[in-house]
Order: C-alpha cells, then structure tokens, then sequence
C-alpha cells in the first residue's frame, strides 16, 4: 500500500523515475513432501540475482533458513530446506496447511510464493496421499502451479521417432529448426499438466524428448520463436494438431513414437516481419533516386552505419546514421534490381531488409 | 574478544550469500529523449552468459512510477529479432531469459512516460550485477524550447542542430554512484 502512495506522491510533485535492468533471484517450490514420520521436505530451484536469506511460514509459524550457501554455477541450483534448516522450528500440517517461500534478494523487494493444499481454507490442491508429493508444474502459458503427482513425478523417460507433415514426408531440420513442443489442447504438456521439453529434430528427421514419467495424451506440436527464452515464456509462432499421442512412460523407459502432423506451420513466416518494426525503409519499391528510413534502436549513442549490398554481396554505399529516421540517396549508378539494406551497430551486423529498386 | 569473533562469524553466515552471479551486464547504450511531452528510453543491454551452462534468470526494469504510465513498451531480442513477452508488474516489467552456455545477447528496450520536471533513470541498482559496466554510452536529445535547470553527470560532450542540443557521456568500467537526473523548468 505504500508503494502504490509513493507512486502517486512522484507522480503528483513530478518525478519521473525509471532506470536500469535488476538481477532478480528466481526460485521456486519444485516439491514439498512428507516421510515415514510426516516431517516435510522442500525441495527448491533457485537461479538470478543475489539472496541475503530465505524463509518458510505456515499455519504453525514463521522462520528464516540458518545458513544459505548458494554456489552459482548456471542453470538452477537445487536446495532443500527442512524444518532442522530453519532458525526456529516451523510445523506443516500434511492434512492441508498454507505454505509460503519467502526469497529475500539483496537488491529489490522479498518474492513470496505460497500454495495452500489439502483441508486448508481456500485449498486449490487436494490432500496428498502416501504415495504422493506436491510438485510443480510449468504450463505453456506462461504461470507456474503446483499439484499433486506420485512419487516418481520428477522421474523421467524418453520418447522418440520420426517427424512427418501433412503430406507424410519425413520433416528435416531445414523444415524445423527452433524449439518445438509437444502439447494437449489446454496448452499443457500432457492430461495432468505436466513439464514442457523442447525436442531436437535431427537432420534425419528424427527427434527425442525427455518427459517426466505420466500418462500423456498429447495431440498439438507447437512451435516456439525464440531459444533465448525460458521454455514457459517463449513467443509461440506456430502449433499444428498432431495424430493424438497416448502413452504411459515409466522412469528410466524410452519408447518409440512417430508424430504425424495434421497441418502446416504457416505462421513461421511471423518472424520476419518482427524486424520491421526495427528498421522501416519506404517506399519499397523505390522509384526515385532516395530512400526514406526509420530505425528503432538508439542511433546516438551507437556507431550505426547501413550498407547497401546487391544481390552477390558487393557493397554499394556505406551510409553513417545519426538520426532515428531520415532520407537516404542511391548511388546514381545503381541499376534496378533487388538489394539488401544492412544495419550494423558498433560494427556489427543487426540485420538487413530487402529493397527493390525500380527506376524508370 | 571471542565473543566478538564468534559474533563476526555468524553474521557472516547468515549474512548476504557472496554469490558467483552466474550472468554479467557488461554494456549499455541508451538513448535518452526529451520532448514537450515525453521523456523517452531507448537503451541496448548486453547480457553474458559467464559459465558453460544453461542460464536462467529473470530481470526486472524498475518504474519509479505505476507501469499504467509507462506507455509504447516494446524489448525485442536483437539476436533473433523477436519480441520479448513479458510480464507488466506494479512498477516493473520483468521477463525470464535463457542463456546458452558462454552466450551473450543484447535486448532493445523503448518506453516513454509523461514528461516531469524532475526526470530520474536509476542507475545505482547496476550494483545488482555485482560488476561495473564495461561500457556505458548516453545521449540525451532535447529541443532547443526545453529549458534545462540541471543533468546530474557532466556531459563529455554535446552537439546542436536547428532543433535539438545532444548531450553525450561515454563511460568505461562505470559503477554509477549516482541516478541520470534531469531537471527541467516547467
């Protein structure tokens, strides 16, 4: 609530305050289960920015870890917390109860995470039973949730064979060459909502997946844009139903199952049209003897330069930008035909638009 | 004195985790625009992958103000020219990236808000990243019928056309003590 009046307060005396990119930690519950003696367990994932210290809460209490000692060396790191790791001890109710992971970053303000289970007001997730854990689930649409699997729920196994598309031909990397997954209709990785894996397409067409242990019945292959995007916050480009996919797959099994396209990926054609919004050259075709331009990244404090470029790769003109939009002049000796227009910023190659020159 | 070193010892353990951050930030380039209406940011951030693995990690772009009043957000992936999704927060907008190993990506990042009379970029919250910026180059373009009453860094240097003063700062191995602060006469 505070925030929400010194935001108002700034806005209402002028200020305008924004500023620099935050290394935010990134954690998660992966699995919280109870033993022979009902004492809890959680199992956590963490990646990012610094973490002075952790804490647990439930009905029972509050308290923060004693130690954390967290080694960075990429992807995520795993930690489990137990009630003998808190300060104080704090009790969780396996009947149902209200958990809650505190992170406390070093910079910028403590991340809460709760799930509430069982018989516990306001529970979304059921009870679990013996043979069963709360784990968590990434769904393709972006949110994290947790439910209740059993206890091989973060046991894997592989799947894989052949790719083919509407036609029955063979699918090569050349036809698919970024992350693609397997998913049911609700945009999950299998009936009860499971983890999502990016399958490599080989160039004989082949694929292999690893998938948690379940039962799956998937019948959509999408199409994912970007590999420098975590799996569950990807921009979708492209999904095409599949021959429906029901399986069981029990940990450490590998079983063998081709995956038959019911339509093409039209929308992979989408990611080009992105750079426009970078670099706009109109008119296109141009009739005159100039060219007008406008660039949407920051043209001052870079070194931009755009290069005109035919068809062989020769390099016509070098041109210096120092302005967001402006009007370019064509060599007076260029001959009509289709050239690349290349931006490079700090004397490396962005990207290039094509332009077709059509004098009369 | 025992007590006193045992004492030290704790706090240091429960003290902030001296964490080897996994990813760097080593450059900036943003450009900062100010027009009757709008103080607009159009920055480059560079993003390193420091280890031979796969690096997750989520960022966050603060606002000093409601995202509500930030308007024309775009952050697009110059390695495959896509845009990003991301999610709006309160103050913030923050997205997951996934590095592969040894990898370095920049992102574009625009946004405007309502002009005020008291203009701040934060750029102390670099420390996050536990390293200076290598480098760090800035523009402010204004127009000639804005009225400046002051920058918060000397500018290195600035250039002036018919309509606009430029004014440019170049920094290598910057740890920002200070915010980007223009104040103007409203």
């Amino acid at each position: 609530m505070k925030k929400i009046y010194l935001t108002y307060a700034l806005t209402f005396i002028g200020i305008a305050l924004i500023g620099n990119p935050i290394l935010r930690p990134f954690s998660w519950v992966d699995k919280l289960s109870f033993d022979k003696n009902q004492q809890w367990q959680i199992n956590l994932n963490i990646s990012g920015g610094e973490i002075d210290s952790m804490a647990i809460s439930s009905s029972s209490g509050k308290s923060k870890c004693k130690v954390l000692t967290i080694q960075w060396e990429g992807d995520f790191h795993g930690l489990i917390i137990t009630t003998d790791s808190l300060i104080s001890k704090v009790n969780i109710n396996p009947e149902g109860d209200s958990v809650s992971i505190i992170t406390y970053p070093h910079y910028g303000d403590s991340i809460l995470e709760t799930f509430i289970y069982g018989n516990y007001k306001n529970s979304n997730i059921p009870k679990p039973s013996k043979d069963q854990v709360i784990n968590a689930f990434w769904t393709t649409g972006e949110y994290l949730y947790h439910s209740l699997c059993d206890s091989t729920g973060n046991m894997q196994g592989v799947i894989k064979g052949h790719v083919y598309n509407r036609n029955n031909v063979l699918i090569t990397k050349g036809s698919i060459s970024i992350n693609p997954y397997l998913i049911d209709l609700e945009g999950r990785c299998g009936l009860e909502g499971f983890t999502i894996q990016a399958i490599n397409i080989s160039n004989e067409g082949s694929y292999s997946a690893m998938f948690y242990a379940q039962i799956y019945s998937l019948n959509q292959l999408k199409i994912c844009s970007n590999l420098n995007l975590c799996p569950y916050y990807y921009s979708s480009i492209g999904t095409s139903k599949i021959t429906p996919l029901d399986f069981s797959l029990y940990p450490d099994s590998t079983i063998e199952l081709d995956i038959h396209l019911l339509e093409n990926f039209t929308a992979i054609n989408k990611m080009e049209a992105k750079s426009n919004e970078l670099l706009k050259i109109f008119p296109n075709p141009i009739k005159g003897g100039s060219f007008h331009y406008e660039i949407g990244i920051p043209i001052k404090a870079t070194q931009c330069k755009m290069d005109l470029i035919d068809m062989t790769g020769r390099k016509l003109e070098s041109y210096d930008i120092i302005e967001n939009a402006g009007e370019l002049q064509l060599p007076s000796t260029i001959t009509n035909g289709t050239y690349l227009i290349q931006l490079q910023m700090n004397g490396k190659k962005l990207f290039s638009d094509q332009i077709i020159v059509s004098k009369k | 004195m025992r007590i006193l070193i045992l004492s030290g010892l704790f706090f240091l353990m429960i003290g902030s985790v001296n964490a080897q951050i996994p990813v760097a930030f080593p450059s900036e380039y943003i450009d900062f625009k100010i027009d009757s209406s709008y103080f607009s940011i159009n920055g480059i951030y560079t993003f390193q992958n420091k280890t031979g693995k796969n690096v997750y990690f989520n960022i966050e772009f603060p606002f000093g103000v409601n995202t509500s009043l930030i308007d024309s957000i775009r952050v697009v992936n110059l390695k495959n020219l896509q845009t990003v999704h991301f999610k709006t927060n309160q103050q913030n907008i923050s997205f997951y990236l996934n590095l592969l190993p040894n990898d370095t990506v920049q992102y574009n990042i625009y946004y405007r808000q309502q002009l005020a009379k008291v203009n701040t970029y934060i750029l102390t919250t670099t420390k996050s990243w536990g390293l200076p910026l290598n480098n760090a180059v800035y523009s402010l373009t204004t127009n000639k019928n804005i009225k400046i009453k002051s920058i918060s860094m000397e500018p290195d240097s600035s250039k002036y056309d018919l309509n606009n003063i430029t004014y440019y700062w170049r920094k290598q191995n910057f740890t920002p003590q200070a915010d980007f602060e223009v104040i103007i006469e409203k």
